[in-house]
């Protein structure tokens, strides 16, 4: 069982969701928002339709101008008479044989048919208009996404190539640090000296004759080791 | 109109409390003017200090019954029994128990419902789906006349002259009649019926029948209106242009029970751990659809374990997915404990003139998260600083990721609803608020009474 208590609270929903608007702007950055899309999707569809005397907002237009794009039918329509002159007795002469019209065949049906076809048109052009919008809108996700795995992708090959000149790297400073073990355990005679700087200056000499600075071989400047195919790009 | 299902009602009115950390708050300590005044609201003038004189009082509307399911039929009962309980209250209405049909299944005539006088109307006839169906694609959909509006209006029902030709020749027996919600036949000619008595109270939400021209007029025609909300009342004022019209923002109470056993609903459905609730009718048009596909895609992004517990008739077909719970029909006691169990209430529906679900969750202290769209329930959760609001699937996410994570803003919310409730929805300010527009009326027309000059040349002479 629980009885309500009520305290004060300082609590401010509007700084709460400015502040859920702000970090969901920043975590979609670079993408689209709905009604930009939306927008979008209308200019992809003048693009399409102007052509065709169609523009972006011809739902509303067809909407507005029913008679214009739609054909109108009631129950009456098939009575009615074009004439101005005379059009009232032309329907009402139709109306009084519509009994023996009705004896050759039964016009409800058609009626019916042609009533309810009007209101379908107007169904199917909203229809239509939604899914043009929907597919522009997929189109715009779509490459949206296709961008996106390209950095991604690049991004990858970055780090797989990032990954193998720190391996190298750090399999030459194993292989230095061995080395110069063995040379100062043998530093007793000056021979051995000798051979450590001569075999120092040639590293040197070595990168002075493929043209790079004595650093360009650590981390992010691309590797100097000619095996591991990185020219010095930092990639995507 | 979103609204719980009462399964019971009592005759005598219970005025509740709501206990306040220990010091029993005062009802006559609420401040029903704190919605700030606005052009045409009523300013009342006493009639022997504060006292309500009880009036004759016709409740007018398409539904009526503990049976009958709709949010605007719910909030007239409420409201009928509570000023019952002041005034001579009658509620006439039709025989029809379905929105849709209007069928006659209640039995004409008196019948009294929780003490509550009810008269009830036969329906000429049904509505005609297909040919509803036509009007309502003329009348939205393109250029129309007036004419076709009124075809509309006749389809749409509770198609029943004979109430209407009851209300014309017994305006005399009523002081002041009140009509719920605009959009239906009764209303429509009812008000112009009894127009100088007319009080009206339109539950009208944001949707295209507010434009139809036919209503423009209406809403100038009462002599009252009774506002659920600022935000409709700001979108009738833009619609139809009757700012002049007398009125305030009432909405309704609710029968909130003194101590709720959140076990009760736990138990009986076998739901443990964390849930969100959502109370009402579960449906499309409420943003059910939405609903759950924001939900299912929050739980597969952020493995939560907050379940989605629906509380409710049904209308679609609800996802099979293992965190969906649909718990059906609940009787009071379980429903505020599933409400009282709560992570919080999601309210997805667009279209509310006001949720009643929403401030019942506020009255129990709990933290609501609706939907955005719903200018109501959006200024609702803003004036309150009692809930967050959802405008596409990423806002919902941060919000409930937020909501979830964070107790204290949960508690600090539910505070804030619970004195929001208190201030605007508790039954004692809703009925101070109505009598004191009756009263306003009242005493507008002992004016007009007195200044009257007398009938006849001789009454006029000797008087």
């Amino acid at each position: 069982m629980s009885t309500f208590n009520a305290k004060g609270s300082d609590v401010d929903v509007e700084a709460i969701m400015s502040n859920i608007r702000r970090r969901i702007d920043k975590k979609r950055k670079g993408m689209y928002t709905e009604d930009e899309v939306r927008e979008i999707a209308e200019m992809k569809l003048d693009a399409v339709l102007d052509s065709k005397e169609f523009n972006s907002d011809f739902v509303a237009a067809f909407l507005a101008r029913d008679a214009t794009w739609n054909f109108s039918f009631n129950p009456e329509t098939i009575y009615a008479s074009s004439r101005a002159e005379g059009g009232g007795f032309i329907r009402s002469v139709r109306r009084l044989l519509n009994p023996f019209l009705k004896l050759f065949f039964n016009p409800n049906p058609v009626i019916s048919a042609l009533s309810r076809q009007t209101d379908l048109n107007r169904y199917y052009i909203i229809l239509l208009h939604n899914m043009a919008e929907e597919v522009t809108r997929l189109n715009l996700e779509l490459t949206n996404m296709k961008a996106r795995l390209r950095t991604m992708g690049i991004r990858v090959d970055f780090q797989a190539k990032r990954e193998k000149s720190f391996e190298g790297l750090t399999t030459r400073r194993e292989t230095q640090s061995s080395s110069q073990g063995a040379h100062s355990s043998s530093s007793a005679s000056g021979e051995g000296e000798r051979g450590g700087t001569r075999q120092r200056g040639g590293r040197r000499n070595y990168r002075r004759r493929r043209g790079g600075k004595p650093n360009e071989g650590r981390l992010g400047g691309g590797s100097s080791d000619p095996r591991d195919g990185n020219s010095g790009k930092t990639g995507g | 109109m979103a609204a719980a299902r009462p399964t019971h009602a009592t005759e005598t009115v219970e005025k509740p409390e709501v206990s306040t950390g220990g010091t029993r708050w005062n009802p006559a300590e609420c401040q029903p003017g704190r919605i700030p005044s606005q052009p045409g609201e009523l300013r009342s003038r006493p009639l022997g200090g504060t006292e309500t004189e009880p009036l004759r009082l016709g409740f007018v509307v398409q539904r009526y019954g503990e049976d009958v399911n709709g949010g605007a039929e719910y909030h007239c009962r409420l409201i009928a029994e509570h000023l019952g309980a002041v005034h001579r209250v009658e509620v006439l209405t039709s025989c029809a128990k379905d929105y849709i049909t209007w069928r006659n299944e209640h039995k004409a005539g008196l019948v009294r419902i929780n003490g509550v006088p009810v008269r009830r109307f036969k329906v000429r006839r049904p509505r005609d789906p297909d040919r509803f169906g036509r009007l309502s694609n003329r009348v939205f959909l393109g250029k129309h006349a007036r004419e076709e509006e009124l075809a509309w209006l006749e389809e749409q029902g509770p198609f029943s002259p004979s109430l209407v030709r009851y209300l014309r020749r017994r305006e005399r027996n009523y002081d002041y009649f009140l009509f719920f919600s605009y959009r239906y036949y009764h209303s429509f000619y009812g008000v112009q019926a009894v127009r100088p008595k007319a009080i009206l109270v339109p539950t009208a939400e944001r949707d295209e029948v507010i434009r139809l021209t036919i209503f423009r007029d209406l809403f100038r025609l009462p002599r009252a209106i009774v506002y659920n909300s600022i935000e409709e009342r700001a979108m009738i004022w833009e619609a139809t242009g009757n700012r002049n019209v007398a009125g305030d923002v009432v909405g309704v109470g609710s029968d909130v029970p003194e101590t709720t056993d959140e076990g009760l609903f736990r138990d009986k459905h076998g739901i443990e751990g964390p849930y969100i609730v959502f109370v009402g009718r579960v449906d499309p048009n409420k943003g059910c659809e939405t609903l759950f596909k924001y939900y299912r895609r929050y739980r597969k992004e952020t493995d939560s374990k907050l379940k989605l517990v629906l509380v409710g008739g049904r209308q679609m077909a609800i996802p099979e997915d293992s965190g969906i719970y649909y718990a059906g029909f609940l009787s009071e006691p379980e429903k505020w404990g599933a409400l009282v169990g709560a992570e919080l209430l999601v309210m997805p529906s667009e279209l509310e003139s006001l949720s009643m679900v929403t401030l019942e969750a506020w009255s129990v202290g709990k933290a609501v998260l609706v939907n955005g769209k719903c200018d109501v329930l959006k200024g609702q959760c803003l004036r309150s600083d009692a809930g967050l609001y959802y405008d596409n699937y990423y806002e919902f996410k941060e919000a409930l990721t937020l909501l979830e994570s964070d107790e204290t803003l949960r508690s600090g919310l539910g505070i804030n609803g619970q004195r929001y409730y208190r201030d605007h929805y508790h039954w004692a300010v809703i009925e101070e608020k109505y009598n004191r527009i009756l009263r306003a009326l009242r005493a507008q027309d002992d004016a007009r009474e007195v200044k009257a000059p007398k009938k006849g040349f001789f009454a006029r002479w000797i008087g």
